[in-house]
């Protein structure tokens, strides 16, 4: 992945403002009795509990209460990094190495120290598994042991953006001692030599965060318990049960008789409403989640999707206001596939909804009769937006310049092999930024050289190219500008056209005090609750 | 009789031969790839050396005949396979899920016969006239209604307004489940004394037993009346009636206990499906059941847990469909096998 | 009905001592009652292009998940689409499916069952295991391999129903087939030397009508639930369809908004109850077994 040189996120405060409408964010520790049991219901995304071999949204809110991570990002200052298993930490000059100095008092919930072994071990580990989280450890080049207490990572390249990494949670540390006991290794045969996921999987946690997992029924619910151990200030419950509810009606039910505390996958409508009832708030809070439209670029793929001037006419033709109704006005319109609240995102205008506009470069490109294509998509609630409805939206909006979408709605597996296989001629997908920074958007979405979309729609722009590296290596407002620019080349042929940016919403009882609102998982955060 | 089991017996390896093959090649159209799932989009599209080394931990990177026999000679050792899903052995999965789903489907059963049998009964008895169309429609109804809204209507009624039903799962949220003896949370709460478990178990089953229950209650129910109506109108009741037995014990003991043979059939025949798993139902109620643990694995492409589960599916219904004929027999003198 | 005086005979009764029709709605009027609503829904469903009152499919999302009210009697759903209209243009969807999927099912299912039933032996026996395999089969399986196979679409989703139906009447026809098969007018035509075609289509065939078509229109209703239950995985009809199964399932998520799904499953519950209440009535007449003495 690659990484802005100076590395620093630049996230606009705006970004992750948290909507007065009730929220738990700044409500402080009121005069409540700590104890009792949290429940959060969420739909489960669930597949191993082995925290380096682990990217799933739902064990990700798990693993970060059970497990301890280097640094944390500060939930009310996002660009501001807090002390996690490392007290303190430094960089040289041109962010090559990383020192980080570990606190002497934290220890795994079986009551081993943790040591500089540990992290190297687990850092490691996360590497050589060559797992589905692996990439954030890209450009590492070695993880030394300086003294017990002392860690050093040291990159190929320049990595502003590494500190930040270490707060994700799949750099998990896990007690190394027990872990190689149970068959876990951390070299670079680690893929085919590691046997202990199973060890994992069987409720096992190696972890050193304020909870401990008790109990784990898949498809059903985690159990999370207080962790004697822990070198931290004591929970405020005793107990957090993540419990497996798949669909919004019932997670509404079960918040207003009281049996969950908060819902996790509420839909913006039932939010409306649950928010004119007593005892429960909602919260909501932008987010940098995006679902974008994508055409190919390869005339044998599809003729028609590939012309630019098509790309354009679609662009005018869809009505993102309609789209934005299916969040009940509670998401944002990107211009390009830069989030808004993101360094420069903001620098052009969305495309304008002109259905005349739109008919008339149909008509230039040569499709003035229109032409009709299958439209296969996953059939599932993504960031609380429901596809199915996105597709029939998407399907009436373009039937209006002639193009007939054939809708195929098919499972998240099977609509990712088709994506992949480079031959979809449209659809539209979804991306969770690795870090945040706009070119988490714009390299692996524009850049040849990164060549990760690009690839896969088989598609270039080399202005865009020429222009990409200045994002890179400028900051301030030279970067601004020079994203100001780029996005104005891409708009020239929008191949992927960002349709939305829900925020994220949570539903909870008003019992709950001290749990921060923030939209990204990993920085959920069940320690400080307490319930009235 | 004897021969005619063994005969049935012998039949299973076959069967569950076939059955399996059946299932894998069923599966392996699915244009999906689950190693893509188990790396995530970034890895599996930036490391491709990571991909063949996982696919090939998985044994995907053997042709599908191999890996069918690799799968056979597994299982002759009694290992199903690990789900790429849950990754865990799926015979743990099976063993978590199953008693889930096997405990619901005896309550529902029950509540279908308890309720369906009367109902058959009130319907045959005065057929033709105004109790035998207001006994159907009431046996009807639960099964006119897609079983998922059956079920949100249900736990909207029961659970939010009227506040009578506990919430979705098996058990309270904070409870924990009694000693695991045979799965069946009131069984092995009763086994070990474990009371507030064992009311806490029977109420969370009222509400999904009985949705289920209603669902299937019309069949139980049909087959009810028209048997004993056949049989109210046959020989052998008339040569009672003629012989100046009572109504009253011309229908309910003689003619019922005729009628109730096809309906063990039919009760065989329910049970069996919903052993299955009663995806709808399992969902709606977040019941941890096999019918839920087979749709995600159907989802995700989980070839050794759709296999297993397939095969163990088809064994509990060719094992209840002989026990159901057997029974048969030993009800019915008439009946004789070879 | 009330008892009429000598004198005055209304038109209506003096045809029913004739038709024969009205005799069965006399004394069956659950079942007149439920082939009456049927007919009903298959007039919509043949003549609402001609008199629809909107689009089913035009998307108007400011008026979205608004109640029953004048302008909109079932209320708007979650796309601002009129309820009542797309309720009454499902019955192409609905009422044509389980149809379509019944007719193959017994034309297969029928077809397999008869030569099971008339060959008898070895063949009877594997032909029935392999019938009782295909029931023994997890339903989604079969239908989620067909729709991944051959792309989502409801003419699939027909052909993963007649592949989980066709058992059921060949168990049907097989029992028929075997009891018919001793029938002493049958026996003579065998020792007749009339041929076995002869033999099906003259002699077996006619007596295996009432059983089909009791069975048909029980299953009439548990085809439609089946197809509900499929759009509720998503391998059902596809989308924008107004395919009633289709439109419950999509309710699941604005429960409150009742109306959403609430009418698309009254129009199930009409359709199942008549076809249930139908064929139970045609049991009661056409079984002879059945008939009040």
């Amino acid at each position: 992945m690659r990484l802005g040189s100076t590395g620093r996120f630049l996230v606009s405060a705006a970004a992750l403002v948290i909507a007065a409408s009730g929220c738990a964010g700044g409500t402080q520790q009121t005069a409540s009795k700590s104890g009792g049991t949290l429940v959060y219901a969420v739909p489960f995304s669930v597949a191993s509990l082995d925290p380096h071999r682990e990217n799933e949204d739902t064990t990700s809110i798990m693993i970060g209460q059970v497990y301890d991570t280097l640094v944390h990002v500060d939930p009310d200052v996002p660009t501001k990094l807090d002390p996690g298993l490392a007290t303190s930490w430094d960089a040289n000059s041109d962010n090559t190495v990383f020192t980080f100095h570990l606190r002497t008092n934290a220890g795994f919930s079986n009551g081993n120290p943790v040591t500089a072994d540990d992290v190297k071990f687990s850092l490691d580990r996360l590497w050589n598994l060559q797992a589905s989280p692996s990439f954030i450890m890209q450009g590492v080049k070695s993880v030394d042991v300086v003294d017990p207490h002392t860690v050093r990572l040291t990159t190929a390249a320049s990595d502003g953006a590494l500190l930040d990494k270490m707060s994700f949670t799949m750099t998990a540390i896990i007690d190394s001692k027990t872990a190689q006991a149970q068959g876990a290794t951390s070299d670079a045969q680690a893929a085919t030599t590691d046997k202990a996921e199973a060890y994992f999987n069987a409720v096992h946690t190696l972890g050193s965060g304020p909870f401990m997992l008790s109990l784990y029924s898949p498809n059903d619910q985690f159990v999370l318990v207080r962790n004697p151990h822990y070198w931290g200030s004591k929970t405020g419950v005793d107990k957090v049960i993540i419990k497996d509810i798949p669909d919004s009606t019932t997670e509404r039910q079960l918040l207003e008789r009281g049996d969950i505390q908060i819902a996790g996958a509420i839909d913006y409508a039932t939010a409306q409403q649950l928010a004119n009832e007593s005892g429960i708030k909602i919260g909501y809070a932008h987010s940098l989640n995006l679902i974008y439209l994508f055409m190919t670029g390869s005339p044998q793929v599809s003729a028609p999707l590939s012309n630019k001037l098509v790309h354009q006419a679609i662009s005018h033709a869809i009505d993102f206001q309609s789209i934005l109704k299916l969040a009940s006005g509670h998401a944002q319109q990107p211009p390009t596939t830069i989030p808004l609240g993101l360094l420069g995102a903001d620098t052009v205008s969305p495309p304008k909804h002109d259905v005349n506009l739109a008919k008339q470069l149909m008509a230039q490109a040569g499709y003035g009769n229109g032409f009709e294509v299958p439209f296969t998509y996953a059939n599932e609630v993504k960031y609380n937006i429901d596809c199915n409805l996105l597709a029939q939206i998407l399907q009436a909006n373009l039937a209006q310049i002639g193009i007939k979408l054939d809708l195929k709605p098919v499972t998240e597996d099977e609509f990712f092999a088709k994506f992949r296989s480079r031959q979809d001629p449209i659809g539209f997908s979804f991306w969770t930024p690795d870090y945040v920074d706009p070119d988490d958007y714009t390299g692996p979405f524009w850049d040849s050289d990164v060549n990760f979309l690009t690839h896969r729609l088989q598609w270039h722009n080399p202005d865009v190219d020429a222009l990409y590296p200045k994002s890179l290596s400028t900051t301030g407002q030279e970067r601004i500008q020079v994203y100001k620019q780029l996005q104005e080349l891409f708009q020239q042929d929008p191949v992927m056209i960002g349709l939305i940016q829900p925020d994220y919403v949570l539903a909870y009882r008003d019992k709950v005090h001290g749990f921060k609102l923030v939209w990204e998982l990993r920085m959920h955060d069940f320690s400080p609750v307490t319930l009235s | 009789m004897t021969a005619f089991i063994l005969r049935r017996l012998l039949l299973v390896i076959p069967l569950g031969i076939g059955v399996t093959l059946v299932a894998f090649l069923i599966t392996d159209t699915i244009p999906a790839d689950p190693i893509l799932t188990l790396l995530g989009d970034k890895t599996a599209t930036e490391n491709p050396s990571a991909v063949a080394l996982y696919r090939h931990q998985w044994g995907f990177d053997q042709p599908l005949p191999i890996r069918y026999v690799i799968y056979l000679e597994h299982l002759a050792h009694g290992d199903m396979g690990n789900s790429i899903v849950t990754r865990r052995p799926v015979l743990q999965d099976v063993r978590d899920f199953w008693p889930a789903t096997a405990e619901l489907a005896i309550f529902a059963v029950a509540f279908a016969v308890l309720v369906g049998v009367p109902l058959g009964v009130i319907a045959a008895v005065h057929h033709g006239r105004l109790a035998d169309n207001v006994a159907r429609f009431v046996a009807l109804s639960g099964s006119s209604i897609p079983v998922f809204w059956l079920a949100l209507v249900a736990i909207q009624i029961f659970y939010v307004q009227l506040q009578v039903a506990p919430s979705i799962g098996r058990l309270d949220i904070d409870l924990d489940p009694p000693r695991t003896i045979t799965g069946l949370y009131t069984v092995d709460s009763l086994l070990t004394g474990n009371w507030t478990d064992f009311g806490n178990a029977l109420a969370h089953l009222a509400l999904p037993a009985m949705v289920l229950g209603a669902n299937v209650m019309g069949l139980v129910s049909r087959m009810v009346r028209d048997s004993l109506l056949r049989t109210l109108n046959s020989d052998f009741v008339r040569t009672a009636r003629s012989k100046g037995l009572s109504e009253r014990r011309v229908v309910y003991v003689h003619a019922l206990r005729n009628a109730l043979i096809p309906t063990v059939t039919v009760v065989g025949l329910v049970f069996a499906q919903l052993m299955s798993g009663a995806v709808l139902t399992e969902t709606t109620f977040a019941w941890p059941g096999l019918g839920r643990y087979l749709a995600k694995a159907a989802m995700g492409l989980d070839f050794s847990a759709i296999v297993s589960v397939t095969l163990l599916v088809a064994f509990i219904f060719i094992a209840v469909n002989l026990v159901v004929d057997v029974g048969y027999a030993l009800l019915d003198p008439r009946i004789r096998y070879s | 009905m009330a008892a009429v005086s000598g004198a005055f005979r209304p038109t209506y009764l003096r045809w029913s001592a004739a038709s024969p029709l009205m005799r069965f709605a006399k004394r069956n009027p659950t079942a007149a009652t439920g082939a009456a609503v049927l007919i009903v829904w298959a007039v919509i469903a043949l003549t609402v292009p001609l008199w629809t009152p909107a689009d089913p499919l035009a998307q108007d999302l400011d008026i979205r998940l608004l109640g029953p009210s004048g302008q909109h009697v079932f209320g708007t759903d979650l796309l601002g689409r009129d309820v009542l209209v797309r309720v009454l243009w499902g019955s192409r969807l609905s009422l044509p499916t389980a149809l379509v999927v019944i007719a193959a099912s017994v034309l297969f299912g029928g077809s397999f069952g008869m030569i099971s039933g008339y060959v008898g032996g070895r063949l009877d026996e594997a032909m029935m295991r392999i019938a009782d395999i295909t029931l023994a089969f997890p339903s989604i399986i079969l239908a989620m391999a067909i729709a991944a196979a051959l792309g989502p679409s409801l003419r699939n989703a027909m052909l993963a129903m007649t592949a989980v139906w066709w058992p059921e009447f060949a168990r049907v026809m097989r029992g028929q087939v075997l009891a018919v098969k001793e029938y002493p007018h049958v026996e003579a035509a065998r020792v007749l030397g009339a041929g076995h075609w002869r033999i099906i289509t003259r002699h077996i065939l006619p007596e295996t009508f009432s059983p089909l078509l009791v069975k048909s229109t029980l299953d009439f209703g548990n085809v439609i639930l089946l197809a509900a239950g499929l759009s509720f995985l998503g391998l059902g009809a596809v989308p924008p369809a107004p395919e009633w199964g289709a439109m419950v399932s999509e309710a699941r998520t604005t429960f409150t908004q009742w109306w959403i799904g609430a009418f698309p499953g009254l129009a199930i519950v009409t359709v199942v109850l008549s076809a249930n209440f139908l064929g139970d009535g045609l049991r009661d007449n056409l079984d002879p077994r059945m008939r009040k003495q």
